[in-house]
This record gives structure tokens, C-alpha cells and sequence, in this order.
């Protein structure tokens, strides 16, 4: 992978409260990523967990707090520049369905301007990555591939500008299984040169792909983070109870 | 001597370089319309669509504007413009705008959230956002539209006749009003039969622009 550098995440007592609502969404969350980690956030829904990483790109605009992206305070940078350099999937996938596959993975690319031979040879480069031919499928669109096929190209869109961060909101549910392979295969490619957060519900991918774990709940409160650490531990001796009977799926 | 008026293709071929005039003269008012419509109507749909609140205010207000009777507008443009081709344009522009306005707003709004939210994701700005996807993916919705608000004043430039417009609507209301008297069939056939193929070849020609503008990824089924 070419100049790929994974930068700190940090996020200084961040808080989200919906309008019109009475209490906080997520309350004064801290939470430190070291440079190319790859952290996963589990839990049940309603805790929080997609609600702190949104706003890491500030697709939910916090109410309050701090994000440091490589040190650097991004809270109020413009929201476009921001997202330039944080790669992002979703679970609807959301391709453009009247662009090529190859327009949809050279998105960030144009938009920063790059040239035409480095964003194609970029595009083919990822596309291989994610196990798809350039040749046979760069120039269809979004409705001529399968479900899986479609989240490869997501994954090589988001990738496509060299970002030092990538956010997944689960990425792989409702996919087949050698797509999901690939993309985790594609994840583990990327071991150490990107920062990744992925928000997921399936635990043994968390177990299989992350370096570490964050555990949301909400108790009808505020979304918290009950326990995080090096994945292994918190799937194997988790502290706290909660934890434990969420990774062992008591509950949830 | 007893004269027999001509029959159709006779009148027609007797009159016809006036009457392809007035095809010309209503294929040119129309267009014109047309072309006002569709900017300001999208214009107005791009500015809207986002805001509930002015969504439902102007849409109402356009609703309202197409119950008001059309001989009434023009008569009513009449006052300040008198007669000719600027009362007629007014009236039909005016009358033109709800389907546009509508189908540029639904076609707008109905863009899939995670298209929308993928594209602002990936650090296009508002209007990026707009151009490159909203716009395109909304297109076969607002050229429906467009249809719709063609063939509405395709009828209504008919009417127009009576404030002086241009157009084949002047054989309608002269053979209508002569009913009975030489030619006047004539005259009248001509309009109405002349109003509707020029009406079924917009339509045609709308259905051919939909195809060629819609972005392939999307005619895909």
C-alpha cells in the first residue's frame, strides 16, 4: 500500500443530545486510538456506539467535546476536508448507482483533484484488493453486481485517497460469506497503516479482526463505554459482568 | 351556383403555409414556456426541497394557482400586458410550474439516505452533492415532470388564442365560432387535430430526451 499512514484517534469528552430530546445520546465519551489499531465497538443497539463514531467524521455533529485526529483538533475543521481523510462504510453500502464502479472507487480522488493516470492506476490497484478485476468490472454499474460484490467496491471507495482513518458501520451484515472473507481479508491488509473502527454485532468477527475491543450499554442513560482493552481479554476475561454476558451472547 | 367548400386536405393545402405558420408560431410559444418553466420550476425545487416548511408553502401555492380558471388568468393578464403573445406566456408559465416544482422536490428528496449520506461522507460539499448526485438521480423524475407540465400547456395554449396568442388555437376558436359557415369546419379540425399531433410529438419527443439524458446506471433494470 503506498504512503498509507494511520493517525491517533482521540476523543475528549465527547457528547451527543439529539433536539428535541431530554437527555444525552452519548455523555462526555473519552476514548484514545493509537495510530493503526484496528478497535471494534460492540454492543447492543441503542448504546451509543454508532452515535460516537458518526461523529468521529461529524456525520452527527457533536454537541459538545473534542476530536484530535494525529494530534491535530478537527472538531471545527470544515466537514468536507475532514472527510477526505477518513475513509467510511456503511451497511447500505450507498454506491452511486449512475456512476461506473471505477467513478464510484475514484470518488475522494477526483474530488481532491488527483490525475487521471495515478487515480485509474489507484482504482485498479484496489479493486484487485478487493478481489475484483478492474477489467471485467470497473465499467459496470452498482445494479449489475451482487450485494457482496457491491460492499467490495464500498470498501475500495472508502480506501481509494490513502485515509488515515476508516470507519465501518457494519459492514459485513447481510453478506455473503466470501465477500465478508474478502473484505476482512482486505482489513487485514491494511494491518498497522490505517486507524479502523468498526462498529459491528457479529462477535466473532470482532474476535477475528480487531486488535481491540470498546463495550458500549446505555441503561436507559446516556450510551457509556462499560470496559475496552486488547480484544483477546475481553472476549476471553472480561471485568466487568455486563461484558461478559454480552461476548457470550446472555444477552443482546 | 352552388359553391361546395373544399374538403380537409383541400382547405389544407389551399391554407397551408399559414397554417405551418401557426404550427411554428405554437411550437415557439410552447418551447419558450417550456424553457421558462423548467428553469424556474427546478430552481425553485433545488432551493425547497430541503425544508419541510417551504416545501408544503409552495407547493400549495402553486396547487392553488393551477384551480384558477384559465380563461380567467389570461383575461386577467390582459389588464397590465394586453393582448398577445405576453399575457399568453405568463398565464401558461404560471400554470406550468406545480408539476415541475413537485417532481423536482420528490425526485430530490427521495434520493436513498445512504447515497446522501455516503456522498457527504466521502467530503463532497452541499452543492457537489447536488450536481453530481441528487441532480442525476432525480433526473427521470423532473423530466416526468416536465412531461406533465408540456402537455398541460400544450391544452391551455389553445385558450390562449383568446388574448391574442399565437398558434393553431386562432382555426379552433373562428371555425368554433362560425360554426355552420363555409370553411369553418375546416378551420376547426385543423385546430384541434393540429394541436393534438403537435401535442403527441412533444410527448414523443419527452419520452426520447428522458431516454437519452437518464444516466445509463440508472436504465439498468
Amino acid at each position: 500500500m503506498p504512503n498509507v499512514h494511520g493517525e491517533e484517534i482521540r476523543l475528549e469528552k465527547l457528547t451527543k443530545r439529539y433536539p428535541n430530546t431530554e437527555k444525552d445520546a452519548v455523555k462526555e465519551f473519552n476514548l484514545t486510538i493509537p495510530a493503526g489499531e484496528l478497535v471494534v465497538f460492540v454492543g447492543p443497539s441503542g448504546c451509543g456506539k454508532t452515535t460516537t463514531m458518526k461523529m468521529i467524521n461529524r456525520i452527527i455533529e457533536p454537541t459538545s467535546g473534542k476530536i484530535l485526529i494525529g494530534g491535530k483538533d478537527v472538531t471545527n475543521t470544515p466537514a468536507h476536508e475532514l472527510r477526505r481523510n477518513i475513509g467510511y462504510v456503511i451497511q447500505q453500502i450507498g454506491l452511486f448507482p449512475h456512476m461506473k464502479i471505477s467513478d464510484n472507487v475514484a470518488t475522494v480522488p477526483n474530488l481532491l483533484g488527483w490525475d487521471k493516470e495515478k487515480t485509474k492506476a489507484r482504482v485498479n490497484e484496489l479493486l484487485h484488493l478487493v478481489g475484483l478485476d478492474p477489467a471485467e468490472y470497473g465499467n459496470r454499474y452498482p445494479k449489475q453486481l451482487s450485494g457482496g460484490q457491491q460492499q467490495r467496491v464500498g470498501v475500495a471507495r472508502a480506501l481509494a485517497a490513502d485515509p488515515a482513518v476508516l470507519l465501518m458501520d457494519e459492514p459485513c451484515s447481510a453478506l455473503d460469506p466470501g465477500s465478508t472473507l474478502k473484505i476482512e481479508e482486505t482489513i487485514g491488509h491494511l494491518a498497522d497503516s490505517v486507524t479502523i473502527i468498526i462498529v459491528t454485532h457479529n462477535m466473532q468477527q470482532a474476535a477475528r479482526v480487531s486488535d481491540n475491543t470498546a463495550f458500549f450499554l446505555s441503561d436507559g442513560g446516556p450510551g457509556q463505554m462499560i470496559e475496552s482493552g486488547p480484544t483477546n481479554e475481553i472476549f476471553s476475561r472480561p471485568k466487568d459482568e455486563r461484558t461478559e454476558n454480552y461476548v457470550t451472547g446472555r444477552f443482546g | 351556383m352552388d359553391i361546395k367548400p373544399p374538403n380537409l386536405w383541400q382547405f389544407i393545402n389551399i391554407q397551408h403555409s399559414k397554417i405551418l405558420s401557426e404550427v411554428f408560431a405554437q411550437c415557439e410559444l410552447v418551447l419558450l414556456v417550456i424553457a421558462i418553466v423548467a428553469i424556474t420550476g427546478i430552481l425553485t425545487g433545488v432551493l425547497v426541497h430541503r425544508h419541510v416548511a417551504l416545501v408544503e408553502a409552495v407547493t400549495g401555492f402553486w396547487s392553488i394557482v393551477y384551480t384558477i380558471p384559465s380563461l380567467a388568468m389570461l383575461v386577467f393578464f390582459i389588464g397590465p400586458f394586453g393582448l398577445g403573445w405576453v399575457p399568453a406566456v405568463i398565464a401558461l408559465v404560471l400554470y406550468g410550474q406545480l408539476p415541475i416544482v413537485r417532481n423536482t422536490i420528490v425526485g430530490l428528496r427521495s434520493v436513498e439516505p445512504a447515497i446522501m449520506e455516503s456522498a457527504s461522507a466521502m467530503g463532497m460539499k452541499r452543492f457537489t452533492v447536488l450536481r453530481k448526485v441528487q441532480l442525476p438521480l432525480a433526473w427521470p423524475v423532473i423530466i416526468v415532470g416536465m412531461r406533465v407540465s408540456c402537455m398541460l400547456i400544450f391544452g391551455l395554449s389553445a385558450i390562449a388564442s383568446y388574448v391574442g396568442g399565437p398558434g393553431l388555437g386562432d382555426y379552433l376558436f373562428s371555425g368554433l365560432s362560425n360554426l355552420g359557415s363555409f370553411n369553418s369546419m375546416n378551420q376547426t379540425l385543423v385546430g384541434a387535430f393540429g394541436i393534438t399531433l403537435l401535442a403527441l410529438l412533444f410527448d414523443a419527443l419527452f419520452v426520447l430526451v428522458k431516454k437519452i439524458t437518464t444516466a445509463k446506471g440508472l436504465r439498468i433494470a
